[in-house]
This record gives C-alpha cells, sequence and structure tokens, in this order.
C-alpha cells in the first residue's frame, strides 16, 4: 500500500468521496483579498519563456533537431546556464527519452557537454530517463511516472516527444488531447515541476500558417499549454525561425537559431520573417546572400544597390527593393538620407 | 409512475442489480480509468439521494456530471417501488441493508433531533446507506493485511525496545504539548497533574506511567482527561473492537488514499487490533460525516471522543510490548 503524505487542508469529504453529495467548489476571492495576499508568482525557469509549474510545447518539423534543443534546454537549466540567450535558474531536470535510443542520447550528450564547457552541473541535476519500447497512453504513464518521481524534487521535466505518450488518442481530436494535456497538467500540479513537451508539425508547407497553427493536430495543442515554442525552417540551410506564443509573459520577438553542431545558437544576423518556403527555391538569392553582397557597412543610394543587385546577383529592381524592404523590418539594414547601410548590430562577417 | 431505475439505466446502461435499489454498472468515465476497472468497481443507488459511485478517482468529473443528471431525472417527479413482500418505498425513503424502509418522514425527525437540516440528515443516512453498500470493495480493494503493513513501514520500528518505541511516539507530537500517559482512572483528582505532562519530560522519565494515552494534548496544568480541557492539538486515532489485524488496514488505506488523511503511525495494541494514528478532520462537517462512516466500516464509534484513552507504545500489556508497526518517514 502505497501512504501518500497530506496536507489537513487535502481532506476529501467522506460524503463526497461516497457520491452522497456533489463536491463543494473553490470559494471566491473578493480583490481586496486579492490584494491583500496575492498568490505567489512562481520562478521563470527560463526568463521571459516558462515559468515553474507551467507546460511548454516545442513544435517543429521532422528532424528540426527538437531533441537537441531540448538537451540543450536540460544542460542549461540543470547547470543554470543561459539558453539562446536566456537566463535559466538552476534546477534539477530530468529527460524523459521515448523516442532515442539509450546509446543515441549518451552520444549526444556527450556532444553538447563537450561543446559548452560552461555548463557544469552536480551529476544529480541531470537524470536521463530511457524509455524507449515503453511507450503508453499517458494516462497510464502518468501515475506510474510520479510514483518514480515522488521523493526527487525536479524542476523541470521535458517529454520528448509527445506522440508516443498519446495512447488511442487521435491527434486531431480536441477532446482526446484535452484530455492528455490534463495529464500534463496533473504531473504538473503533482511535482511542482515545469513541463516541456515535444511535437511536431503537420506535414505541407507550414509557412503559410500562422506559427500557432504550424503544429500538428487539434487546437488544443496550442490553446492549452502556458508557452508555445515553434521552430519553423529558415530560407538558410539548418536554421529555424524561433516564434514564442506566451500566456503569463511579455510577447517575444522572433529570432533565427541556426545549427552549429551540436548546438543550435540564436543568429542576430538573420531575418526572421524569411522563412523557407517551397517557391523560395525559385528566388534568386537568400536574404542573407543579399545582405552580404549588396549593402555596405557605408551605404549607398537605391538606384546604386539595384544596379549591384543586377550586376551581382542578376536580380531585378522589384526584387531587391522587396529584400531591401524585408531587411529593414527585420532591423538588419538602416535608412537614412536617402542611403541604405547595414545594421552596426549585423556582424559584418556573415556566417555560412 | 416513473420507475427509477428505467431512470438509472437509462443514463448509466445495463445494471446489475443487487438490490431493489442498488447494483453494480459501468462507470461513465470508465475511459479515464488509469488502472483496470473491475466489474464492480462502480455502483448505482436511486433512494435517499440518488448516487453513481466508482471507485476509481480519475474519472470523478465524469461521474459528478451523472450523478447530476441522474438526481435531475430521478428527482423530477415522485415515484414509488413495491418490494418483495409488498412493503412500499418512496422518492426520499432509504432502503437499509436489513432490508427495513427507513421512510423520509423518520429522516426528518431525526433531522430535528439531531440540529441538522432535512438536507443534511438526509445526506447522513444515505452516506451510511452508502457506506454499507461499499464495504465489501473497501476490504477488497484496499486489503493491507498486517504482515504487509510491517513490510511497508517507512522506518524499520517494529523490532526497536520499549524505550525506543516510546520516544518515537513522542515525537509525533509538537515540543510544546502537555500529553496524558497513565491508566484508564488516572484521571479526575488533583493528585493525577502529574500524568500530564510535557512531551520533553515524558522523554526523560519514559514508559512507566501507565499503558494508555490520548489522541489529544491538553491544556498546561490539566489534571482531568476531559474534552473540556483539549488544547486543540490532536490525532484521530481509528480503532476497531471487531475488524482484526489483517482487515483494519483496508481502513487505513481507504482514510489515506480516497480521503488523504494524512497517516503519522500505526500501532500494534499487543490485542487483537491495530490504531492508525492519522491527522484529525479539519472541520466538524466532516469529522460528522467520517464518524458515519467509520461506524459502518466497523470503526469503534469513541474514537471521536476527544479524550478517549488509547494504548501507549512501549508500555506492556500482559506481558506483550505495545508497538509501533508502521512509522511515516
Amino acid at each position: 500500500m502505497e501512504i501518500k503524505t497530506y496536507s489537513p487542508l487535502d481532506q476529501v469529504d467522506p460524503a463526497v468521496d461516497l457520491g452522497a453529495i456533489q463536491a463543494d467548489l473553490a470559494d471566491w476571492h473578493y480583490i481586496e483579498d486579492i490584494a491583500a495576499n496575492p498568490h505567489p508568482k512562481p520562478t521563470e525557469l527560463i526568463a521571459g519563456l516558462l515559468h515553474q509549474g507551467c507546460k511548454m510545447i516545442l513544435g517543429g518539423t521532422s528532424k528540426s533537431n527538437k531533441s537537441w534543443c531540448l538537451l540543450d534546454m536540460a544542460m542549461s537549466v540543470a547547470s543554470g546556464q543561459d539558453w539562446w540567450g536566456r537566463r535559466c535558474i538552476k534546477a534539477p531536470v530530468i529527460y524523459i527519452n521515448l523516442e532515442l535510443q539509450p546509446w543515441a542520447i549518451d552520444e549526444r550528450l556527450a556532444l553538447l557537454c563537450h561543446a559548452r564547457p560552461e555548463c557544469k552541473f552536480d551529476p544529480k541535476m541531470l537524470a536521463i530517463w530511457n524509455l524507449r519500447g515503453k511507450s503508453a497512453d499517458m494516462s497510464v504513464l502518468r501515475p506510474r511516472l510520479e510514483k518514480k518521481l515522488a521523493g526527487t524534487k525536479f524542476g523541470l521535466i521535458i517529454i520528448d516527444p509527445a506522440y508516443k505518450v498519446l495512447g488511442d488518442r487521435d491527434e486531431n481530436a480536441n477532446g482526446e488531447i484535452a484530455s492528455l494535456m490534463n495529464e500534463f497538467e496533473e504531473l504538473a500540479q503533482s511535482t511542482g515541476a515545469a513541463i516541456v513537451i515535444a511535437h511536431h508539425f503537420a506535414k505541407g508547407d507550414s509557412t503559410a500558417k500562422s506559427a500557432m497553427d504550424r503544429m500538428s493536430g487539434a487546437g488544443v495543442w496550442i490553446r492549452d499549454p502556458d508557452a508555445i515554442m515553434v521552430l519553423t525552417p529558415h530560407e538558410e540551410p539548418d536554421c529555424f525561425t524561433v516564434s514564442c506564443i506566451l500566456r503569463n509573459l511579455p510577447h517575444q520577438p522572433e529570432f533565427v537559431v541556426s545549427l552549429d553542431f551540436p548546438l543550435m545558437r540564436v543568429a542576430s544576423d538573420l531575418n526572421p520573417a524569411a522563412l523557407r518556403r517551397p517557391q523560395s527555391k525559385n528566388k534568386v538569392c537568400s536574404d542573407k546572400e543579399f545582405l552580404d553582397a549588396i549593402i555596405t557597412v557605408e551605404g549607398k543610394t537605391f538606384s546604386r544597390i539595384v544596379a549591384d543587385a543586377k550586376d551581382i546577383l542578376n536580380a531585378s529592381r522589384n526584387t531587391a527593393g522587396r529584400a531591401l524592404k524585408r531587411l529593414e523590418s527585420a532591423g538588419l539594414v538602416k535608412n537614412g538620407g536617402g542611403l541604405y547601410w547595414r545594421s552596426p548590430t549585423s556582424p559584418t562577417s556573415l556566417k555560412e | 409512475m416513473n420507475d427509477p431505475r428505467q431512470i438509472a439505466a437509462g443514463i448509466v446502461g445495463a445494471v446489475d442489480w443487487q438490490t431493489e435499489v442498488s447494483g453494480f454498472c459501468r462507470c461513465p468515465g470508465e475511459s479515464l480509468h488509469t488502472h483496470p476497472t473491475g466489474k464492480k468497481d462502480c455502483r448505482v443507488s436511486v433512494d435517499g439521494a440518488p448516487t453513481i459511485y466508482c471507485f476509481h478517482s480519475s474519472c470523478e468529473a465524469a461521474v459528478a456530471g451523472a450523478n447530476r443528471a441522474l438526481r435531475r431525472a430521478i428527482g423530477g417527479s415522485p415515484w414509488e417501488i413495491v418490494l418483495p413482500g409488498g412493503k412500499i418505498l418512496r422518492s426520499g425513503d432509504i432502503l437499509q441493508s436489513s432490508g427495513v424502509v427507513l421512510p423520509r418522514e423518520v429522516i426528518r425527525a431525526r433531522a430535528t433531533g439531531s440540529g441538522l437540516n432535512l438536507v443534511e440528515q438526509m445526506d447522513l443516512e444515505s452516506l451510511r446507506v452508502l457506506a454499507l453498500r461499499f464495504k465489501p470493495e473497501l476490504f477488497e480493494k484496499f486489503h493491507w493485511p498486517f504482515a504487509q503493513i510491517l513490510a511497508d513501514s517507512p522506518l524499520l520500528v517494529a523490532d526497536r525496545d520499549a524505550d525506543e518505541q516510546f520516544r518515537t511516539w513522542l515525537r509525533l507530537w509538537p515540543a510544546h504539548s502537555t500529553v496524558w500517559i497513565g491508566d484508564v482512572y488516572s484521571s479526575g483528582k488533583p493528585e493525577h497533574r502529574t500524568h500530564f505532562r510535557p512531551v520533553a519530560e515524558w522523554y526523560q522519565i519514559g514508559p512507566v506511567m501507565g499503558n494508555f494515552t490520548c489522541g489529544s494534548a491538553f491544556k498546561p496544568g490539566s489534571f482531568q482527561r476531559s474534552n473540556a480541557n483539549c488544547d486543540g492539538t490532536r490525532f484521530l486515532v481509528v480503532e476497531s473492537d471487531t475488524l482484526s489485524k489483517d482487515e483494519i488496514g483496508a481502513v487505513f488505506g481507504y482514510l489515506n488514499n480516497r480521503l488523504h488523511f494524512n497517516l503519522h503511525a500505526i500501532i500494534d495494541t499487543a490485542g487483537k487490533s491495530l490504531h492508525g494514528w492519522f491527522d484529525a478532520p479539519n472541520n466538524r462537517q466532516i469529522e460528522t460525516r467520517l464518524k458515519a462512516v467509520l461506524h459502518v466500516f466497523g470503526c469503534d464509534p469513541k474514537l471521536f471522543t476527544y479524550s478517549q484513552p488509547v494504548r501507549v507504545p512501549g508500555a506492556y500489556r500482559d506481558g506483550r510490548l505495545q508497538r509501533i508497526v508502521w512509522l511515516k518517514n
């Protein structure tokens, strides 16, 4: 018999338990009570993105390095180092791996540790739980997870990936995904940890949809989590635009991460709006190529830019104009006094 | 006139009726169960306050919704059932397990007598009947035999000697508490003041002043073990004169697993029973209802008397040690 510890305030009325009466709803609070006793705000585990006890979904196309990103996140939180430029509060992390073979995850961890020597942590701060082959319905898995996790205080639980714990649920059915999300919520409530789940995009051209609609399946995937990070392929190879959709934290601008194996690093020189589209393979050049080849730090007039674009990239006046406009709105190009020049924040030596 | 059983079957599907008014059915939230579903896990009753009860907790919301529908449907119009033998059961009456019908007029009269309103009295009477119907499943689902209790103890305490048993038990109390230890009659006269001492003093003295203690602490200076002298610090000590050591564990398990009462220790009284030391109920309403339910399960209703003496660990009873057999870490 498993005997749990409860507060006296948790006691359940036997008449409710045996069904003789309905459970009372919790009391409401008047504004003066709220002002006098505000609910404590949870710690921001990842600054600007994720609170303790909240749920986050990291969505992306298949093979978009989601697992690498999440392992990097796990190491960052476990060591209290920044993740993608955002401060992390040091907390014990468990990574529940349902997809990769144990040897593969060992190898990835070794590579990441080597690439991030600043991430130094107590060995007990980061746990990897290999459950590949043990995938099950989350409703069945959660009580077992809770039982195993009892007595160990994790601040962050990463579940990779979501589809392995769907069970018989249809990922397109709102009701069924709502029950899955309730399971994650229960896990967050019972453990007090933030829960991060990896989820995939629907097949096809995701760029035609808004960031929050790119993920596969029912709308609840989007409505339920407190934070959503979407990795959308960028027109530059091995780069992804990251869009953050947050419930309780201020809006964050989109940014681009670029693969610098084995890490995904923030690439501030890339325009987040330049997504890879099916028609983009017909483009004369990418925004990055345009920026590198045509725009200088000293500045050029519009007609000079059009002429250079024609000579160097064989691009039309309209193509040059559109590229210039995109780069300007991304803050990579500045405009003033009839001249266009490279933003000082945009690196002069661009990486390829 | 409506038949409430047909109405119930319309809501929960086929019912395997065990009595005229109660039977097993398929849980309305069965798909939400996180553990295997047994044939007897969900029960529907149509007398008293019509109720669907499921043993699983993951289906709570679905069951609550079905209960609302059931009560709305059955409560909408009066009904009567003719029982075998010709007795009539009307809406609002309760069919007790003995086969006796508890008429709604009697429930109303009891409510007046006990100071409860009619709804509260009806809930209490329904609760007793529901608890009785649940009792067989209680001992099946929460079976926790004595040997398993010993094996499950987070701390291995059963083999400790008398002094250590006593001191371990003292640590359950807040340090400032005044605790009574003595024999049943060591109370009521000024010379009995020596039986009411702070925990720290008992720690020095050891288990020599008697075989009994009490689940409540007392006001400093008390010499009488009365409810009026209790200082508010209190445990609920669950005991039974009728349940064996292998049976009462089910009640302890139910109290913790389902009702979320914190279990601190289980004490072997060196007789035929075990005592479970729990947090006291946090309000009067839960206490009243718990008293009704535990009494139905076979526990001693005296356990709700705050100054009731109970066996203290570390003392000997007929040469056998009263000892803690399960202790929370």
